[in-house]
């Protein structure tokens, strides 16, 4: 019994992160149709930003951390994005990987390559049942649970998300509409970036930081947001799910190394079988039907 | 654990007769004789120089940058004491991205082009092959200062500076088996050298009776080690014997104690290596390791190296495989003096039962003329909070059963 919550517990925790990522990467897909192979390297500036600030409290460096994410993003997109978006899939996919590459650099040149970590604001364990499990974990998934909400409704249920969603579908069309297409690419590329700066914020006190960290969360990330239809905001969010509760599953029995090539096996195959991907919204038979 | 006989241990047997003892002690003499001026008379034709081939980026930069810095530093001292064979030393460095195809092109340039005497350098066992063959081809001395290998290049050119698998399990199976009890769980990152590591350390396992709960591979790079440390958990093992390493040794160890596992549980192994101390914190203190350096040893060679190496690069626990870049210049020193020639066939020759001393001890350390490997005293060393590896056990030498490379 202990054993099963303990997993449930871990699945929570990893797929929370890994939801907050997929949907800044989906965000990004959808609105500025591009695939941006820097978001891993996002996620180590996050990280290296909470390290840099490890002396003030934990709060303070955090919205600090997101501030930072979000000038980041808004350089980023209008430095380097919005000077190649004319130029076919190719360029975007190389630029956004030269910037991760700068951004490694960079950070290995400030930071050393030399591994860092800090400490949660919280060492505190709470017991659920006969299992204990940290404080931070579990406030850190609540929040992120709680923020992923808050982004939802603010796409499905504000006019700010109405136009972003009309912008995603046709860009074109929304312009005429009197939606500037550049002040929505800065925005949305802002945004993601800080999500996944936050991201590597929070995660941060986990693991050790170092200029690579990102990479392994890219491949995940990737397949949540692959899996789920294009242009779906909500989408990748529930991929995430998806794969962390496949990989957990996979991870009980078997050793990480074999579960993820079965898991990345699984995906691939997923992905050639259905392209298109998954529309996870549910509609009653009879609205299908008509 | 049996230690080997010294060369004072044979020449004192009660079979050997006075008067041999006396012919010994003359020759002894005379060749301490004849060997002290050809050491102080041979004078370098020209600058001695070095090839210094390291990964200073990619996946095992912390390593290199490391490596580097020990080298670094011990060049500035060999240097400071008149360098060797009168001359100063040079070297020309290059990064090698870990990539062996890299090492290739960078250690051939370095012998056409820079003409160097000697390469010194590489991390992964990936680049250290590349770097062997081509240096054994070119007929160019090559030192590797990484640790952790279970085979040896039995070439005419690789001398092998780090300390083995042999000696960092064959001390810590026993010790760790008597101090916690027989149930052990292994737990590696998935890649040859975890795989071979753990594997000697079976071996000593079985001698020392211990059972082996379950054995955990990783891929480099995992983030997540929820489910390996539920795994643990549930197994209560006795003695977690680790072979996590670099950045993913920090985020198991991180994990570990924010779940509960540390500092409850026993963890030992090479994922407790002191460069990673600062970022793992207190999580490891009290913990037990097998080094062969520690910033314990008390001598003045070290005493002084310390002070150096702080006073260049910062406070914190210093690097292992940088305390083998610094002195590994004190056996080229002496191999070359000793073969009195820069010539690269005869100074490879120098370094077969070669000894130097080193910050390591006040006796002086011995190249062992067929594995080509130092004979290093080892320590179990218990982890204080704030970093110092302090040490609980001189273990001396360890037997080794180093073949030749597969």
């Amino acid at each position: 019994m202990s054993g099963s919550v303990q997993i449930l517990l871990d699945f929570i925790w990893v797929s929370a992160g890994l939801a907050l990522v997929a949907f800044s990467l989906g965000l990004i897909l959808g609105e500025l149709k591009i695939v941006n192979i820097a978001q891993g390297d996002l996620m180590m500036v996050g990280a290296y930003s909470m390290y840099a600030m490890r002396d003030l409290p934990f709060p303070v460096a955090l919205l600090a951390t997101f501030v930072v994410g979000l000038l980041l993003g808004f350089v980023l997109e209008r430095g380097v994005l919005r000077w190649v978006y004319d130029k076919g899939f190719m360029a975007t996919l190389l630029a956004t990987w030269g910037v991760g590459i700068v951004l490694e650099q960079g950070v290995a040149t400030i930071f050393t390559v030399s591994q860092k970590g800090i400490d949660p604001p919280t060492k505190g364990l709470i017991e659920i049942g006969e299992v204990v499990y940290p404080e931070y974990r579990i406030a850190v998934a609540a929040g992120i649970v709680v923020l992923l909400t808050i982004l939802l409704l603010l796409v499905y249920r504000t006019s700010l998300g109405l136009r972003l969603r009309a912008s995603i579908d046709n860009v074109e069309m929304a312009s005429v509409l009197g939606i500037s297409p550049q002040r929505m690419f800065a925005l949305v590329f802002s945004v993601a970036a800080a999500l996944a700066v936050l991201a590597g914020a929070l995660i941060a006190p986990t693991i050790a930081i170092n200029p690579t960290l990102g990479l392994s969360f890219l491949a995940p990330s990737f397949f949540a947001v692959l899996i789920s239809k294009q242009g779906s905001l909500a989408g990748p969010v529930i991929g995430a799910i998806a794969v962390e509760f496949t990989f957990t599953l996979l991870q009980a029995y078997l050793n990480i190394t074999v579960a993820e090539s079965i898991l990345f096996g699984l995906l691939a195959l997923f992905i050639v079988l259905k392209p298109q991907g998954i529309s996870w919204s549910w509609k009653p038979a009879r609205e299908k039907a008509s | 654990m049996t230690e080997r006989k010294s060369a004072t241990d044979h020449i004192l047997s009660p079979r050997v007769s006075r008067r041999t003892l006396g012919r010994m002690a003359m020759g002894l003499a005379g060749a301490t004789a004849l060997g002290g001026r050809a050491f102080a008379d041979f004078k370098g034709p020209r600058p001695y120089k070095i090839g210094f081939v390291a990964p200073l980026t990619g996946p095992v930069a912390p390593e290199g940058m490391s490596m580097q810095r020990g080298f670094n530093l011990g060049v500035e001292t060999i240097n400071a004491a008149g360098g060797i064979a009168g001359q100063k030393v040079e070297f020309v460095t290059q990064d090698t991205q870990a990539v062996p195809a890299v090492v290739g092109t960078v250690v051939k340039k370095f012998i056409q082009e820079e003409k160097v005497d000697m390469i010194i350098g590489t991390i992964t066992g990936d680049e250290e092959e590349v770097a062997s063959k081509v240096c054994a081809v070119s007929g160019v001395p090559v030192l590797l200062p990484e640790a952790g290998f279970w085979y040896t290049y039995c070439n005419s050119t690789t001398v092998m500076m780090g300390e083995n698998s042999f000696d960092l399990n064959a001390p810590l199976v026993p010790f760790m088996a008597e101090k916690f009890g027989k149930k052990f769980l292994l737990i590696g990152s998935d890649f040859s050298f975890p795989h071979a590591y753990l594997g000697v350390a079976k071996q000593y396992m079985a001698k020392a009776g211990v059972t082996v709960l379950d054995e955990l591979y990783a891929p480099l790079g995992t983030a997540d080690w929820s489910s390996t440390i539920a795994k643990i958990k549930s197994a209560k093992p006795d003695v977690i014997y680790s072979c996590v390493v670099g950045g993913d040794a920090i985020g198991f160890v991180k994990q570990a104690q924010s779940l509960g596992l540390l500092p409850g549980a026993h963890l030992t192994g090479v994922n407790l290596q002191p460069e990673f101390y600062p970022p793992m914190g207190d999580a490891v203190d009290g913990q037990f390791a097998c080094v062969r350096y520690s910033e314990d040893i008390k001598t003045a060679a070290n005493d002084k190296f310390k002070a150096d190496y702080k006073k260049k690069y910062g406070e914190g626990p210093i690097p292992l495989v940088a305390t083998t870049a610094y002195y590994s210049l004190d056996f080229v020193k002496a191999a070359v003096e000793k073969a009195g020639t820069y010539d690269q066939k005869a100074v490879f020759n120098a370094f077969k039962g070669i000894e130097a001393k080193t910050i390591l001890s006040d006796k002086p350390i011995k190249i062992d003329p067929t594995t080509m490997n130092p004979n290093y005293p080892m320590y179990i060393t218990q982890i204080q909070k704030g970093g110092l590896y302090k040490i609980v056990k001189e273990v001396g030498f360890v037997e080794n059963d180093l073949k030749c490379e597969p």
